[in-house]
């Protein structure tokens, strides 16, 4: 008998995670169950606030739901890894590490937990540093900067650096560009558009590291327990492909809208070689608080972390 | 069907006088729990309160209200007032434009249109009183003066508004604030045609400059502190949130340096603003309960594409929808029935193509009307209760700008440029 | 413990949190004012500020102040059908509309407040500018909502004085 399922996430219907990502594995696994499962989707935060949807995924308030890790480093503190510099160059180079650890590795431990099986997991593209008035090369350039980042280890990376953390809101953040009230911003390239930061941004690195964000697909315990065999093998097989294929295609959309606004007369700053294994040097002291800090409760850190290294230099 | 019912149970508590924000919460778990089942229903309230209020962005109402109550216990509105007065008074009417001289001032300071009408129906009625000015004429205008103070920024309504939908907030104040200057000038001719009757508004006091300049002594920490806000902001010192803190400072320096305060007007200050903001806020995740069963109803789409297929013009659907806001603002408060329709006429309107911006200062105004009708019209009874002029004195007065701001809501729905034009010069 | 004693009492409890309540605010204009002139002044932030503000003294100030702002007919309500219209039922209405919010924020307690035990249990830490405990981020609203709870149950035994709404307008 049919199947239905309810998706919760908090992209909107066109954003790229979402044609390619959620919608992508939706209409995927529709397909390949001849129909028997069918998904009824929940955009952009309407069953849940971005941060409240690993919650409503294990208490049943919808079946599936889309978590950012860093959007619950609290419940899920071992994945929060993700949001260090120095994992891969791109969304696939990340992403094919971070899935096979959530799916079967050191990281799914903390999903079941919580309530809940993980059926993929992506990582977004490396985070890029915009800039509104003077480019950076080197890290010395970055001294006194005033940068918008967005949680605790970005705020460490551009404290490393010499430059000046500010939390703002999102919604605060052109204005903050535009205005003057920060130097630049860490953003990951296909979210730029979104916010229209290209607007107010002359320059923007293409190869830098700041760190990532994870996203994971997740569904109930029970409910998953409930399906039946094929289902479930359906399901991950469709999962893995998934996440490669959102990976893939924010590593494509990211190149050509830096060609795009290169085009409109934005600077790109490439890092040498040289300069990449300065900002790694300099920036390996967040690793090692993170190490410390989240070893304190889970002493699996320092392996997470290792793991992950590992797996990306494996590609 | 259930979602009739549960709409029925909404109207029922409503009219038993049940606050809204609890009306909305109950009548939303009824249908949550008729949706997924009681256990997971109630699962939601787990998380309910704290994931509502654990946003940074919400800060700029407490400080916005602490700005407003501070300045009021310091004295420094009422003497705003005085000094429009000194300076205009003298005209023919003129005690009454330089009620709504202050009161687009007062509105720069304050987010709240019932805190401004109270302001202005102890300091501005007064002096309209001593030279007899018709009351009809002078209680009107304490009225229908404190409604600006939604629409120029900073205002309540419109963070409300921006918050719900997630409309930039910076946004919603720059096109806010020729709306707002036009239903400005709107007064301004009705009392210029009201004035004209005879004994409306007898003459004042001469003009004597030494009594105006006297007075504007006063209003230079208040300039100071209103282009010191927009200087932060639009200079880039200050994003529009630390703007609010910085004004809300300001103000308390400001009140500090006054003779009149004290330190309980200061504790008073501080508790009425975190009221206040709790009455806001349990209305915005109350709110939440109520849209979290319409989603799951999946009613939103399902009414957004019958609306669709209906064929029926948008300007239609936009008109129905205003008077429907209208006839709620007869009942409630502007606050409550922007919780109460957004999360279903918000993504209508959005479906139907109109502009966030532009529907955010439409509802704005439509609802700052509803301020003004009787039976519950909130600014009247705020200047009825503090002037002690009879109710349906001020609602008889009140009548003709009533008019006047109809004639300014049909001009924003025809000419979206009036509030988008601002946004687009130097938005964000 | 007699009917006046209770109402003290609880009058008592729900002043203090209010006066939480309004210290959150403090803190906040205090909190962001600093930080917004640090930044312009020394290039300097205070780093705990954001993180600070939106976990802890924004449930805070919302939650703490529930119970005085009923007490006092803060939350908004028609104020259209007047309940002595309705007679004999109107009393019973009026209980009503105290029972039925207390039932909701009784569950809302007990969800909210389990949702803060279990975080206490597991230890749960947020990362940020240092390591934040969740359970005591959580803890304002049960409590808040508790306290709201309380004083919707002693409005319904007491039945309504509808004379005494609107005094925080
Ligand atoms: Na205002
Ligand atoms: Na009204």
């Amino acid at each position: 008998q049919q199947i239905e399922l309810k998706v919760g996430d908090w992209q909107s219907l066109q954003h790229i995670q979402s044609t390619a990502g959620t919608q992508w594995f939706m209409k995927e696994v529709e397909k390949r169950t001849n129909g028997k499962v069918k998904f009824v989707h929940f955009p952009a935060e309407q069953a849940a606030k971005a941060r409240g949807l690993l919650d409503a995924a294990a208490s049943g308030v919808v079946d599936i739901a889309l978590t950012g890790s860093l959007y619950s480093p609290d419940r899920l503190p071992l994945n929060s890894v993700i949001g260090l510099p120095g994992l891969g160059n791109s969304a696939v180079a990340a992403t094919k590490p971070l899935n096979d650890m959530v799916r079967n590795g050191l990281l799914r431990d903390e999903f079941i937990s919580a309530g809940v099986v993980p059926l993929y997991a992506y990582a977004l593209t490396p985070y890029q540093i915009l800039l509104r008035e003077k480019a950076v090369a080197n890290v010395s350039d970055w001294d006194g900067l005033k940068i918008r980042t967005g949680g605790s280890t970005q705020a460490l990376t551009a404290r490393s650096m010499g430059a000046t953390g500010i939390s703002l809101p999102g919604p605060e953040v052109y204005t903050a560009v535009e205005r003057g009230t920060v130097d630049g911003v860490l953003f990951p390239i296909p979210s730029v558009a979104p916010y229209n930061l290209q607007e107010v941004v002359k320059f923007i690195s293409t190869n830098g590291s700041f760190g990532n964000f994870g996203c994971n697909l997740v569904i109930n315990q029970a409910t998953f327990d409930a399906l039946p065999a094929d289902v479930k093998e359906v399901m991950l097989e469709v999962g893995t492909e998934a996440a490669l294929n959102v990976a893939k295609a924010q590593d494509d959309l990211s190149a050509g809208l830096l060609k795009e606004w290169a085009a409109q007369g934005i600077t790109l700053i490439e890092f040498t070689p040289e300069q990449l294994k300065a900002y790694e040097d300099t920036l390996a002291p967040v690793s090692d608080e993170w190490v410390e800090r989240i070893g304190k409760n889970n002493p699996n850190a320092k392996a997470v972390y290792e793991a992950f290294l590992k797996g990306v230099a494996a590609q | 069907m259930t979602l009739v019912l549960v709409t029925l149970v909404l109207f029922a508590l409503l009219l038993g006088r049940m606050p809204v924000a609890f009306a909305m919460a109950i009548a939303g778990l009824i249908g949550l729990t008729e949706q997924m089942g009681w256990t997971v229903a109630i699962s939601i309230l787990e998380r309910l309160v704290f994931e509502s209020t654990s946003a940074f962005i919400l800060v700029a109402i407490p400080l916005f209200i602490l700005m407003a109550e501070l300045l009021t216990a310091g004295d420094i509105t009422r003497r705003t007032v005085i000094a429009c007065q000194a300076w205009i008074g003298h005209l023919k009417g003129g005690l009454a434009f330089a009620t709504v001289g202050a009161a687009v001032l007062l509105a720069a300071l304050v987010g709240s249109s019932t805190a401004s009408s109270a302001t202005m129906a102890t300091s501005a009625y007064p002096e309209m009183k001593k030279f007899k000015y018709d009351d009809r004429l002078s209680t009107a205008v304490v009225s229908v003066g404190g409604t600006l103070a939604i629409l120029i920024p900073p205002s309540i309504v419109l963070i409300f508004y921006g918050v719900l939908t997630e409309t930039s907030i910076g946004n919603l104040f720059l096109a806010g604030v020729l709306p707002g200057l036009l239903t400005a000038a709107g007064f301004v001719v009705t009392i210029m045609i009201r004035a004209r009757r005879q004994g409306m508004a007898p003459p004042a006091e001469a003009f004597e400059m030494r009594r105006a300049l006297r007075s504007s002594v006063s209003i230079w920490p208040v300039m100071l502190l209103i282009f010191g806000m927009m200087g932060a902001i639009y200079s880039g010192i200050a994003s529009p949130t630390e703007a609010a803190a910085l004004g809300a400072s300001g103000a308390l320096i400001l009140a500090l340096t006054q003779r009149e305060m004290n330190r309980s007007k200061l504790f008073e200050a501080f508790s009425r603003s975190v009221q206040t903001t709790v009455m806001i806020v349990t209305i915005i995740y109350c709110s939440h309960v109520f849209s979290g069963y319409l989603v799951f109803t999946r009613v939103t789409p399902d009414v957004i594409e019958m609306v669709q297929q209906s064929g029926l013009p948008p300007s239609l659907i936009l008109f129905v929808v205003l008077v429907l806001i209208l006839f709620l603002g007869f009942f409630l408060d502007q606050i409550a029935i922007m919780g109460l329709t957004l999360p279903l006429v918000f993504p209508l309107m959005m479906a139907l193509g109109y502009d966030p911006l532009w529907f955010g200062i439409v509802i704005t105004k439509t609802v700052e009307i509803g301020l003004l009708t009787p039976p519950l019209g909130l600014n009247v009874y705020v200047t009825a209760s503090r002037t002690g002029v009879a109710l349906n004195t001020v609602f008889r007065g009140v009548m003709p700008f009533l008019l006047a701001e109809l004639v300014v809501l049909a001009l924003l729905v025809f000419f979206p440029d009036i509030t988008l034009w601002l946004p687009e010069q130097v938005g964000f | 413990m007699n009917n006046s004693a209770l109402h003290r009492g609880l009058a008592v409890v729900e002043d203090a949190l209010h006066a939480l309540g309004c210290t959150a605010l403090g803190a906040v204009l205090l909190l962001i004012t600093v930080d917004a002139l640090l930044r312009f002044v020394a290039n300097e932030t205070i780093e705990f500020q954001f993180e600070f503000t939106e976990m802890y003294l924004m449930p805070a100030m919302a939650a703490l102040s529930l119970a005085r702002v009923q007490r006092v007919r803060g939350h908004l309500a028609i104020e259209f059908v007047s309940l002595s219209w309705l007679g004999p039922f109107g009393a019973v209405l009026a209980r009503l509309n105290h029972a039925l919010p207390a039932l909701f924020f009784a569950l809302l307690t007990w969800q909210s407040g389990k949702y803060a035990w279990a975080a206490w249990v597991r230890d749960d830490i947020f990362m940020g500018t240092i390591d934040w405990p969740m359970y005591a981020a959580y803890l304002s609203i049960p409590v808040g909502t508790g306290v709201l709870t309380i004083r919707l149950i002693v409005d319904t035994l007491s039945g309504d004085r509808e004379q005494e709404q609107q005094q925080a307008h």
